[in-house]
């Protein structure tokens, strides 16, 4: 494919170095007598104000079900699609709600206290 | 202090070192060859992978005395000049990396996958993956760079 | 990581000696988990005595109904041998699922079978297969060797130079890999062999690797994969961590097991 465009591939100049073991990292860097940051300081309590947070919801206009995704792009659609699924699988079994991470313990667990509880009529 | 004694990407080469010396350290530090990366420094992450006679491991768990009168290949013993080597090639045209870091040792993993099954599956790169981990990729570029590579350099 | 002396040894009688002329020598073997924990400083040994060179302990032979493997043999050389693989290829199959390629082209069954980490996975091979460990002074059946996690009835200076399996009439292995370090969570062994039916378990218990006795009794009265799942095993003296609860730990070994039947046929 020739031109580019959106979902192109395009040859990135700086791979010639990444691929030669000759791209620079931070851990490459080694000048005599350099000292290292082994203690980063956080901000303590006194660094910061005093901050309340509230939340100021407004609708999206661009679909007829006026949500929005937040966060990393990647990420919006993803986990409530496998949630979804899972709870689609365990519908049957009664399991109206499972909370991330989807873990096989917790599937399995949700499977086991549904079917307890269905013994237990 | 020992002195270890190796042949790494064609040339020999030897230094003075502690026997508690890491491969990694010894590549790094004392030849300056800083292709090799340490990601984890446990042995899950795969940064560090290079060729010990022909086989891959993970330089971050191997003492450079273990590996003494051996025969090595990193990530720069690759290229040819400016010349990518038809593994490179194929990261660079499909796109295999995006911040680099994770790359040599994906390169040199690839090597050892294929030299050991010229045609391989994508199950079987996937499942030979298992020991380098990527942060960027989500691994879908990787896996088809290495199929790619690997029919190019079956010819 | 402390410095240590290092010396590689041309025999394993020159190691022996070697690790008991020392302070406090150890053997290194792959060193796939030693060289880990000397550099996170949890071990401290004042020599390193490296067994690599030793040709006398690398190798497979068949015996009369068992195959031997000897204790620096690599983890890919068991899984790619064709004698394990005709003979036991449960074994093979499992050595090749151990960690990841590079571990397997460095790892060795011997030094696997001496650290006894209680999620390896040669542990539930050894006891299930009902394995003979041989050490450069002694033979130990697979009941006496394994003593809790990271435990074994090996002295000091014992040296593993093989382990001995006998021939199954069937078996298989049959894993839950933690999801991200990929060590067993739960995994499962079972064998027939010359009628003696066994499941050994590692990854779940507490004392490391064990004999499911429920599942063993089950399946000598009829080996079939839901004789196995039906068993519900005891959760007490199982391993509860963030990964996996005790009572889950104890479904999976059902269901490991009754997966390792299906595919031992």
């Amino acid at each position: 494919m020739t031109g580019t465009g959106i979902g192109a591939s395009i040859k990135r100049v700086e791979d010639q170095r990444f691929l030669t073991g000759n791209g620079h990292y931070t851990d490459d860097i080694n000048r005599p007598g350099q000292g290292y940051a082994w203690i980063l300081r956080s901000p303590r309590a006194d660094d910061l104000p005093n901050f309340l947070v509230t939340t100021q919801s407004v609708m999206g206009a661009s679909n007829p079900l006026e949500v929005k995704g937040v966060g990393e792009v990647g990420a919006i659609g993803s986990p409530p699609a496998v949630v979804n699924a899972i709870l689609d699988a365990l519908a049957p079994l009664g399991v109206e709600d499972i909370s991330m991470p989807a873990t096989p313990n917790k599937v399995w667990q949700a499977i086991h206290d549904s079917s307890v509880r269905q013994a237990a009529g | 202090m020992p002195t270890v004694s190796m042949t790494v990407n064609g040339k020999s080469v030897s230094a003075d070192v502690e026997s508690r010396t890491l491969l990694v350290q010894y590549l790094r530090e004392h030849l300056g060859l800083t292709g090799t990366h340490v990601g984890c420094d446990t042995s899950q992450c795969g940064a560090c992978v290079v060729h010990v006679n022909g086989e891959s491991l993970k330089s971050c768990t191997v003492l450079a005395a273990q590996v003494e009168g051996a025969d090595l290949t990193t990530i720069e013993g690759l290229a040819n000049g400016d010349e990518l080597h038809p593994m490179q090639e194929a990261f660079r045209e499909n796109h295999g990396l995006q911040c680099g870091f994770c790359t040599p040792g994906m390169v040199m993993s690839a090597l050892d996958l294929v030299q050991k099954n010229s045609d391989p599956s994508e199950q079987d790169v996937r499942e030979w993956l298992e020991g380098n981990l990527c942060r960027c990729t989500g691994y879908h570029n990787i896996v088809k760079s290495i199929l790619a590579g690997a029919q190019a350099l079956k010819g | 990581m402390y410095e240590f002396n290092y010396q590689k040894a041309n025999s394993a009688a020159d190691a022996v000696q070697a690790v008991n002329s020392s302070d406090d020598g150890q053997f290194l073997a792959g060193g796939m988990t030693l060289i880990p924990t000397i550099k996170q400083r949890l071990a401290q040994p004042s020599d390193l005595i490296d067994l690599a060179g030793i040709n006398d302990l690398v190798g497979v032979e068949e015996g009369e109904g068992s195959v031997t493997i000897k204790a620096m043999t690599r983890h890919v050389d068991v899984a790619n041998n064709d004698i394990v693989k005709s003979k036991i290829p449960a074994l093979a199959n499992l050595a090749d699922n151990i960690g990841d390629p590079q571990v397997r082209n460095r790892g060795t069954i011997g030094g696997s079978l001496a650290n006894n980490d209680p999620a390896a996975d040669y542990p539930a091979a050894v006891l299930g297969l009902n394995a003979t460990i041989i050490t450069n002074t002694r033979e130990i059946i697979a009941e006496d060797y394994f003593d809790g996690m990271f435990t074994t009835s090996l002295e000091e200076g014992e040296l593993v130079t093989a382990v001995r399996f006998p021939i199954p009439d069937k078996a298989a292995y049959t894993k839950f890999p933690n999801p991200a370090s990929r060590y067993a969570l739960v995994g499962v062994m079972v064998a027939q062999t010359n009628g003696e039916i066994r499941v050994a378990v590692t990854g779940a218990g507490q004392d490391g690797v064990f004999r499911a006795s429920d599942i063993e009794s089950a399946l000598s009265g009829s080996w079939t994969v839901d004789a196995a799942k039906d068993v519900k095993m005891s959760d007490e003296g199982l391993n509860s961590d963030i990964h996996a609860s005790a009572d889950y730990r104890a479904h999976l070994i059902s269901v490991m097991a009754s997966r390792a039947v299906a595919a031992a046929g």
